[in-house]
């Protein structure tokens, strides 16, 4: 192995982190009802709590020794088929660990959020969003601390589930009902190729469990050639590109990546809290972490390296681009993590684990806290999201305009001791820079990613000052806006520790050769070595002016962004939007990607199913298998009838004859 | 003359199907009873001809635990056969048919 | 001169338990003071419990010269019975108060009945066997005909009995006719075939007859005619414990027998015996499953349903006759007969909850129609819910334990190169879920009906009902224990 931590066992400690949220979900869940709302605020958040000083402990452990500590928590066999066995560890490694840090903490600050953002539901609507929420944690920790892809998957499933029960919460609206379907179906796509990956590491190692493949792909070379099994034939690296790609395709659907991302702006339908925990800060992030988790398998497949690199900074600059014509707040708070996820992958992808996973742990901080923000702000409002009529916000609502504008300022990163800007500017220094088996392969990929996730760097500080601008700054456009109000402290408590946590979070991220520097890169070196070692990542020198270039861009874009939306460039929107009107029309109608889909995908589908249906079904299956096979078992059972029309003799007779035909076939027939 | 043991053997055959097929077509329950008891008296007697056949003491002690058995069974059985009556009132067998399909 | 060992006495140490139980609680109906009754299901379950854990108690290996063998099989075996003796108690205890008809002698049938079914899964020799499947038809037809001054239960009673005996009869010539070939009763004898070289037809023949008679007691089609009519007439907390119980210990005896045959006429895979049990699965299967669609009443569906699973635990014999599988076949159908127990125990004792209580054995004819479960999820939810996980399991849906057993029973008989049976096997239980989800939503999806009585309400059979949900559910999602001790029990059986 790459890295020689020593291994302690630590079953109750880990299982608490898993069982904790379920034990809340369940308890709120089936006496939700009784308990009345105030006991089950305790629960829920108390369950959080003590599952957060569980993980802070945990992580704490993870430093014993010279080269720290992972903890396994090894379970029983799950079940077993053939040689392959399924079982019940869990592992808590400094990746799996910061994640549970991240998932437990912002967790239960947005739990605490939420006793006050639901009150106004009523006891059985507030008991049931806090089990889902719970239900939802649970589920998250089992992806995160599961040792093996099997438990893994059934975390992956589990926030699925939560995600469907969450966004469409008020289900007894038609269209919000419809907005969790199509996020739990376009997750189901997406899922379909986790399975197939699944299935070809099954095939190739015949075993899920992570400690066990690490090894086994250590010993492994690019070019060899398999042996056995359904992939003889084929080389190391073409079948393990064919696994991780199915992997990826699943990340595309549950991290909201092209071309599955469309699930998450609709996904806004669900309640503010929701889209802060669910869909910012941990479920989407699953696909980074599967990435970061089975980066030893990525090392060997530069092609879908590459593939994600490309994707996810194709994926960050379009979304960004979306945002840029969006006039809900919670829309372009969701594009623009569609865009930051991008930016992760192309971390994830190009080699750069650790900045990968860093952006991961300061995103959940800055954007959690502009959700909640956005809750915040439209818990003022009235719940009316159109930012066109809000602005002045800043005198009316100053703790939730402070929170946001620190956010705000960290997502753009011109500011630069803000977080944001490291693990931005490390991901895209990284890419161009990168020597590695990626960059070896596929010269162009890493500067192309460069390029294409600076212009989505841009865009981000243009967007989300334009989204500042129009809500804080400026003076109210209506009265809804004039009479706006601050929220309730349990509100903008919780943002104020998330801002304050996207500020200090920098510390992690800063480049350079010295004390401090590199914190995260070091830290979470012993996880990533043996991807680093098999890709052959090399270590570069940090020079200084990509970051220099960076922080100018996003200092003129977000510039260009506020002056234009609430400084003396007022006019050039409106002007852009005479000489443009249909490219203003395409953008805000989020290039048309779902009509797209309609006309591409579902419409055809329609067709066939309805010419399947009238056909196939009605007419073959219908008529002919089931009435016939009906009508063929109702002849049968007439026939039975007869025998078992309760008249004992006739039941002995039958046995009799039956006796005696086997003696027949068994005697006459030369059978022995 | 000694009777060779096959006679034996198709005796308890024979005896074994007159049972069988009584209690397949008679109409009085007791009979039909009486009839089961008869196959496992064919039985008996198999044992003890392949008994006396083989010379050990096996099947001789076999045939008093089915004796036995038989006794039981029989008891429990008249006990049954009785309960029947008090709801019927008869011992045809034809009343003895209203759980069916 | 063969020797009784204090080892040998050890082995029956269950056996003797249980028919102890079954003298104290006569006897304690005759020292009977006051007219409670309610302490003699817990003695029940008492005596079923310390028989469970004296299951272990010997040394593995045979005892009384060969006749019987204390293993890990048999305590499975045992384990399993006692199990459902303690649950059929319990279930029982408040159906008979509720109709006036609790006595002890009840509990002292279940008990000996249960003795024998221990006996039965020691028993490796086919005397023993009939003795031991005697002790427990006995007992059963006396349990049935319990409610005897109605019609139903008599007319039950009856049909089993007269069939039972004639099936008896039908084992006991096959008996003697391999005791004629081999010289003895002993299976290990059997296993080695006849005396003589012309004996194989008369060995043949008496093997077939044993068979006929054990598919009798087990239910296979063609011999499974008494059962809808049984299970329909007896009182409903008999039928579940011989639902379980009986299947139980005939099965392991079977499978003893079965494998015996195996050795004694060759065992291959083209000769007459497996293509004869083949068929008897297929057959009992496809019946099985289809005659149990279009019952309304619950309680016949139950009974077909019954019979289907012995199809498919046949399949698991079936399988275990290629030696290469015959661990895993024999594990998985050991680890069918539990998830068996505790799901069909619970299923009857739903059904007997809900029953009117009309004269005792004198149900008006839709006494168990699917109408009395309509809405049953909102007049009495935990009973639904409970309902709804048997019917899970008997359907074979995960994670329940009928899913795990299933599964392994098709892996084995897939294993064995059974592959159309399997396949048969699967679609069959595609059917099945078809009438146990129908119960389901009949409970969740239909209004209740106006004036329905809730039926018996009892804290005893919330316990019961409460430990065999557990057990389905333990059994279904941490499958590992109980399965491994099974493949152990498999493991020892030559």
């Amino acid at each position: 192995m790459a890295h020689s931590d020593a291994i302690q066992v630590a079953q109750p400690l880990l299982w608490a982190l898993i069982l904790l949220p379920a034990a809340g979900a369940l308890v709120n869940g089936f006496f939700g009802r009784r308990l009345g709302k105030g006991n089950v605020a305790l629960i829920a958040v108390g369950v959080m709590v003590a599952a957060f000083a569980v993980a802070v402990f945990a992580f704490f452990q993870l430093f014993h020794g010279e080269h720290g500590t992972v903890l396994r928590a090894p379970g029983d066999v799950w079940f077993r088929v053939g040689n392959t066995s399924v079982s019940f560890g869990l592992l808590f490694d400094r990746l799996s660990g910061t994640l549970s840090l991240v998932v437990t903490g912002v967790g239960a600050l947005i739990h605490v959020y939420s006793t006050s953002y639901m009150s106004h539901e009523d006891d059985f609507g507030y008991a049931r969003f806090l089990t889902y929420l719970n239900l939802f944690v649970a589920a998250m920790m089992t992806l995160v601390l599961g040792d093996n892809l099997a438990l893994t998957f059934m975390g992956w499933e589990g926030v699925g589930l939560a995600s469907y029960l969450l966004i469409g919460f008020w289900y007894t609206d038609k269209q919000k009902a419809f907005c969790g379907r199509k996020a739990f179906i376009t997750n189901r796509v997406g899922d379909f190729g986790f399975l197939i990956g699944f299935f070809a590491v099954l095939s190739l190692f015949g075993t899920g469990d992570y400690a066990q493949l690490t090894q086994m792909a250590g010993k492994l070379q690019g070019g060899q050639l398999i042996a056995t099994g359904p992939f003889a034939g084929w080389t190391v690296t073409a079948a393990l590109t064919l696994a991780t790609l199915g992997f990826f395709v699943g990340c595309t659907g549950k991290s909201a990546q092209l071309p599955l991302y469309v699930w998450l702006p609709d996904a806004m339908a669900g309640p503010t809290p929701v889209s802060a925990l669910i869909h910012a800060a941990t479920m989407v992030t699953a696909g980074v972490y599967l990435v970061a988790r089975t980066s030893f398998l990525f090392a060997l497949a530069p092609a879908s390296m590459a593939v994600v690199t490309t994707v996810g900074a194709a994926t960050a600059l379009f979304s960004a681009l979306i945002a840029f014509a969006q006039y809900d707040i919670k829309k372009v708070l969701a594009y623009s993590t569609v865009s930051q996820l991008g930016f992760m992958f192309i971390g994830v992808g190009s080699g750069a684990y650790f900045a990968g996973v860093l952006h991961l742990v300061t995103h959940a901080f800055f954007k959690a806290c502009l959700f909640l923000g956005a809750g915040s702000v439209m818990h003022g409002m009235h719940e009316d999201t159109d930012i066109r009529n809000m602005g002045g916000l800043r005198k009316k609502m100053p703790w939730t305009h402070l929170t946001f504008l620190v956010s705000t300022i960290a997502i753009t990163g011109f500011v630069v001791p803000l977080s944001g800007f490291f693990s931005k500017d490390a991901i895209l220094a990284n890419a161009l820079f990168a020597h590695n088996a990626m960059s070896d392969a596929y010269p162009w990929v890493g500067p192309l990613a460069y390029v294409l996730g600076s212009l989505a760097a841009a865009g981000t500080a243009f967007y989300m000052m334009r989204l500042y601008a129009l809500t804080f700054a400026g003076e109210p456009r209506t009265e809804a806006a004039r009479h706006a109000h601050e929220s309730s402290p349990v509100m903008w408590v919780p943002l104020a520790v998330l801002a304050f946590l996207a500020v200090v979070a920098a510390v992690l991220g800063l480049p350079g050769n010295w004390a401090l520097g590199e914190l995260f890169g070091r830290f979470t070196h012993p996880v990533f070595a043996q991807a680093i070692a098999t890709a052959h990542v090399e270590e570069h020198a940090a020079t200084a002016w990509p970051f220099i270039v960076a922080w100018l861009v996003a200092l003129v874009a977000g510039g260009l962004g506020y002056a234009m939306f609430a400084g003396n460039l007022k006019s050039i929107p409106a002007r852009f939007v005479e000489v443009f009107p249909a490219l203003t029309r395409f953008a805000q109608d989020k290039f048309r990607v779902d009509e797209l889909y309609q006309w591409l995908i579902i419409r055809p589908l329609q067709v066939i199913s309805r010419f399947l249906w009238k056909v196939g079904d009605a007419l073959l299956i219908d008529g002919l298998l089931v009435n016939g096979t009906a009508r063929a078992a109702m002849a049968f059972a007439r026939l039975f009838r007869t025998l078992q029309n309760g008249d004992v003799q006739r039941y002995a007779a039958l046995m009799a004859v039956a006796v005696g035909v086997i003696l027949w076939t068994v005697l006459g027939r030369g059978g022995n | 003359m000694t009777i060779s043991a096959n006679w034996y053997l198709l005796l308890a055959a024979v005896l074994f199907c007159f049972g069988l097929v009584g209690v397949v077509s008679r109409r009085n329950i007791l009979v039909v009873f009486m009839c089961v008891e008869l196959m496992l008296n064919a039985a008996n007697l198999t044992f003890l001809t392949f008994a006396r056949q083989q010379g050990t003491m096996n099947g001789h002690a076999i045939a008093f635990f089915v004796i036995a058995v038989a006794a039981a069974e029989a008891a429990v059985g008249l006990a049954i056969v009785i309960a029947v009556f008090r709801t019927r009132g008869t011992l045809w067998m034809d009343e003895v048919s209203t759980l069916k399909n | 001169m063969p020797t009784v060992s204090s080892q040998d006495v050890l082995a029956l140490a269950p056996v003797a338990i249980l028919a102890l139980g079954g003298i104290a609680l006569l006897l304690s109906e005759v020292f009977l003071t006051s007219g409670k009754r309610g302490y003699q299901a817990f003695l029940t379950v008492l005596f079923a419990a310390t028989a469970g854990l004296t299951a272990f108690g010997a040394t593995p290996g045979k005892v009384f010269a060969g006749q019987a063998t204390a293993d890990a099989f048999s305590a499975f075996v045992t384990i399993t019975v006692s199990f459902g003796l303690a649950l059929a108690a319990l279930v029982s205890a408040s159906w008979l108060d509720a109709r006036g008809a609790e006595r002890g002698e009840f509990y002292a049938l279940s008990l000996f009945a249960a003795s024998g079914m221990s006996l039965l899964g020691m028993a490796s020799d086919l005397l023993v066997a009939f003795v031991a499947i005697e002790i427990m038809s006995l007992s059963t037809y006396a349990l049935a005909a319990w409610m005897r001054r109605g019609k139903k239960p008599a007319e039950a009673a009856f049909k089993y009995f007269i069939l039972g005996a004639f099936s008896s009869a039908l084992l006991l010539y096959g008996t003697s006719l391999v005791f004629g070939a081999t010289g003895s009763t002993l299976l290990s004898d059997v296993a080695r075939g006849p005396l003589q070289a012309g004996g194989s037809a008369l060995l043949s023949a008496g093997l077939v007859l044993v068979a006929a008679g054990l598919a009798f007691k087990v239910a296979a089609v063609p011999f499974h005619v008494w059962t809808p009519d049984v299970y329909e007439g007896a009182p409903t907390p008999v039928t579940a414990f011989m639902a379980a119980g009986v299947k139980t210990a005939a099965f392991a005896i079977l499978a003893r027998t079965v494998l015996a045959a195996y050795a004694a006429t060759g065992g291959a895979a083209d000769s007459a015996f497996p293509r004869v049990l083949a068929v008897l699965a297929l057959l009992t299967m496809l019946v099985g499953n289809l005659f149990a669609v279009p019952q309304r009443s619950v309680k016949r569906m139950l009974a077909y349903s019954s019979i289907a699973h012995a199809g498919y635990l046949l399949l698991g014999v079936l399988a275990a006759g290629l030696p290469a599988v015959r661990e895993r076949a024999l594990s998985g159908v050991l680890f069918y007969l539990a998830s068996y127990t505790a799901s069909a125990i619970g299923a009857f004792a739903v059904v007997g909850a809900l029953e009117s209580n009309g004269q005792p054995g004198d149900e008006p004819a839709d006494a168990w129609d699917l109408e009395r479960l309509a809405g049953l999820s909102r007049r009495r939810p935990l009973l639904a819910f409970a309902m709804t996980v048997f019917m899970l399991s008997l359907a074979g849906v995960p994670p329940t334990a009928g899913f795990v057993a299933k599964l392994l029973v098709f892996q084995a008989a897939v294993g064995a190169q059974y592959l159309a049976l399997a396949v048969v096997g699967v679609l069959t239980s595609a059917l099945g879920a078809y009438y146990y989800l129908r119960v389901v939503v009949y409970m969740y999806m239909r209004p209740a009906a106006e004036g329905e009585p809730a039926g018996v309400t009892s804290p005893v059979l919330s316990v019961a009902l409460a430990v065999a949900v557990a057990a389905v559910v333990v059994l279904g999602i941490g499958s590992e224990p109980v399965a491994s001790l099974a493949r152990a029990a498999a493991a020892v059986v030559r």
